[in-house]
């Protein structure tokens, strides 16, 4: 069974619920039986400008952050929470707990409960078998990593014996990726050019009941030594991001009126593993994973509402490296369905390269990066430079770009009338 | 009796000169014995330490750290496990060194709170900056005499100390200096200056040990100061608190500790 949600009412709802949370914290905190208790964070000035191709500008986001980092100790339990309040220059207000944890601790264990986002692998701005926490892609994939996972609510058991951690983690309610509304900055229309007709999407999901039965059950082995740092990894759980469930009306047989689209979300196992290692003056990183049973969407929408179920290979291997007093960083992506067949609206093979280049100066003062994605057939990238600096401690000034070029069919050249010119203060506390 | 004649008298007060100094030679140390008693010093089974690490610019303008400092002496070497408490921007970023007496290059790895996930550190980022100071991770963890050619240039008071004076010339290519020069107190093995030489000799840092002194039988450096002289930046590190032997176990230098502190 499935549900519809309203994202309106859920936000409101949202917004109320984590305002009660997050005022609980802060009592909780102030209480005398409480040690260590901290309160820090981070306010933050954000502005995005879009330059198109004749350099005209048009503002697209100018948004003030407020973040608090809420940390106390009673006995052997730890408490997190991160409540994060968001203002754009419209008036918008957003209220979110990224997080909010109570977490016990144990001679050989640790448990964990709540709302958390858990991070697995060796993957720089890649999700390869980091799959527990969904990602919130409303600005495509341009928030830092720690913004753009979503906290899930979860159970999270750590087991500890020696270089070995066995990891146990319970989802009861699945948390999806949050995506870019339809029509919105980030949007992206699916190519349904292999269809009879142009679908009509409706934007509201359709997310599995909140039951037993639908939660997601995900477990690691990791292995921690000098010479090598390794995890496997299995999952029951459910694809994080949408497939679109397709069924036609006919105004006469075998004549269809139209095909009405809903974003739905369907379960899959996942299996992989990852390691580093050195390799004299170089770090090497390997990440793997299959996902059994991915629903991918056809061109057909006369069978199985367009969806069928593929084994999907999702590999990275990365080198890490000093070079002249920069930190250097390379990978290349490969994202393959084995047992692809035309039907299927997605290419079998993608390839995807990234590299990274940062170096400071002044004693990191000033520190300059450039990030890319780089696509491969279609080519296409996504170049991200950027200046910060740091005039005084818990002080950070940067201005950065994202520069979208390359093929429109690509992943990043689609988006290549979104080229922004970024500027953010930062202030820690 | 025959009166010498001045070649004769010169070539046996040469030769008597040159007998005089081997005479007195022959007990000293090489260069390499020295960095051996260097690092094979005494040093306490464990300790933890509260450290103020202090960046001081040409302005004279300052930002400091503060770490919790955890080492421990191992069968194989020693670890180290530094956790960064402020500022605000660095903080629960932790740093951990596994040190190795065979000569083996150190593992590194570093947890950053911002991306939840502890990274490996390459080899040769040892001779980066360590979070922006004029240390570098190299100098954090130490160097072992196996990584250098070590000759004793001379004996020398130092600071009213009787010191060797050691030159030590990197095996591998890498390092961002060509030679160093470090004054070593004799008998008591414990470095108190070192001079950091570049490729075209020109002296760019110099270590200078403040304070040093004997805790339960061990000596420790609470207060030290890397200067570089061409940036003219310094960077201080100043211990306190200091714990010694208190019985810390090899398991808090872990991964689960990296990410949760020590409890």
């Amino acid at each position: 069974m499935k549900r519809s949600v309203n994202y309106g009412r859920a936000r409101a709802a949202r917004g109320v619920l984590n305002a009660a949370l997050i005022a609980a914290a802060l009592a909780l905190i102030a209480m005398p039986a409480v040690a260590e208790p901290h309160i820090g964070g981070m306010v933050r000035s954000s502005t995005a400008v879009n330059v198109d191709e004749e350099l005209d500008l048009e503002l697209i986001r100018n948004m003030q952050t407020l973040r608090l980092d809420l940390s106390a100790r009673v006995g052997n339990a730890d408490m997190v929470a991160t409540p994060v309040l968001d203002v754009t220059a419209d008036g918008g207000v957003d209220i979110d707990l990224r997080e909010a944890w109570v977490e016990l601790f144990f001679p050989s264990a640790d448990v964990r409960i709540g709302k958390q986002q858990i991070v697995w692998g060796e993957a720089d701005g890649a999700f390869i078998t980091d799959i527990v926490s969904p990602r919130d892609l409303t600005d495509f994939i341009l928030p830092d990593f720690e913004e753009i996972r979503i906290g899930v609510p979860a159970a999270k058991i750590d087991w500890y014996a020696g270089p070995f951690t066995a990891q146990a983690v319970w989802v009861p309610e699945f948390v999806p990726n949050r995506m870019p509304p339809p029509g919105s900055y980030w949007s992206r229309t699916p190519d349904f050019s292999g269809m009879p007709i142009e679908p009509d999407i409706d934007p509201t999901p359709q997310l599995p009941d909140r039951t037993l039965e639908n939660s997601e059950i995900i477990g690691k082995l990791s292995y921690f030594s000098a010479a090598v740092n390794a995890e496997i990894m299995a999952a029951w759980a459910w694809d994080s991001e949408p497939v679109l469930s397709l069924e036609p009306t006919f105004s006469a047989p075998g004549v269809i009126e139209s095909i009405e689209g809903t974003p739905t979300y369907e379960r899959m196992f996942v299996t992989g593993g990852s390691f580093s290692t050195t390799l004299g003056p170089l770090v090497w990183r390997n990440e793997a994973a299959l996902y059994f049973d991915r629903s991918f969407n056809t061109t057909d929408p006369f069978t199985d509402n367009a969806i069928a179920e593929h084994t999907q290979l999702h590999y990275l291997g990365g080198l890490d490296w000093a070079l002249a007093g920069a930190d250097m960083s390379a990978q290349w992506i490969v994202n393959g369905i084995l047992d692809h067949d035309d039907d299927l609206i997605r290419e079998q093979w993608e390839h995807t390269a990234t590299a990274r280049a940062r170096r400071g100066f002044f004693g990191d003062r000033l520190s300059a990066q450039l990030f890319s994605y780089i696509g491969i057939d279609p080519w296409d990238t996504l170049l991200r430079p950027s200046l910060t600096w740091v005039p005084d401690d818990g002080v950070e000034l940067s201005l950065g770009a994202d520069i979208f070029l390359g093929d429109e069919e690509g992943r990043f050249g689609y988006f290549g009338n979104n080229d922004l010119v970024t500027a953010e203060a930062r202030f820690y506390f | 009796m025959r009166r010498l004649t001045g070649t004769k008298r010169l070539i046996l007060m040469s030769t008597a000169l040159a007998l005089t100094a081997t005479a007195i030679f022959a007990g000293e140390m090489t260069g390499r014995e020295v960095m051996e008693a260097v690092h094979d010093r005494p040093i306490a089974e464990d300790m933890h330490a509260t450290v103020t690490m202090t960046l001081t610019d040409r302005r004279g303008s300052q930002r400091v750290r503060e770490i919790e400092q955890y080492t421990l002496d191992t069968a194989e070497g020693e670890r180290r496990l530094l956790f960064f408490t402020a500022p605000a921007d660095v903080r629960d970023t932790s740093f951990m060194t596994w040190s190795y007496d065979d000569g083996r290059s150190d593992d590194q790895w570093i947890y950053l709170p911002a991306l939840r996930r502890i990274r490996r550190i390459s080899a040769e980022a040892r001779h980066d900056s360590f979070m922006g100071s004029d240390f570098t991770y190299d100098d954090i963890s130490g160097r072992h005499p196996d990584d250098d050619r070590h000759e004793l240039l001379r004996r020398e008071t130092h600071r009213g100390e009787d010191t060797h004076v050691v030159e030590s010339v990197p095996r591998d290519g890498s390092a961002p200096f060509d030679r160093t020069v470090t004054w070593v107190i004799d008998g008591e093995w414990i470095g108190i200056r070192r001079e950091y030489y570049d490729d075209r000799d020109r002296l760019y840092k110099v270590l200078e040990v403040e304070e040093y002194e004997r805790i339960d039988g061990v000596w420790v450096i609470p207060r030290m100061t890397m200067t570089d002289k061409q940036r003219d930046h310094s960077t201080t590190m100043e211990m306190r608190e200091i714990e010694l032997n208190a019985g810390l176990s090899e398991n808090i230098f872990s991964e689960r500790t990296m990410q949760r502190g020590v409890r």
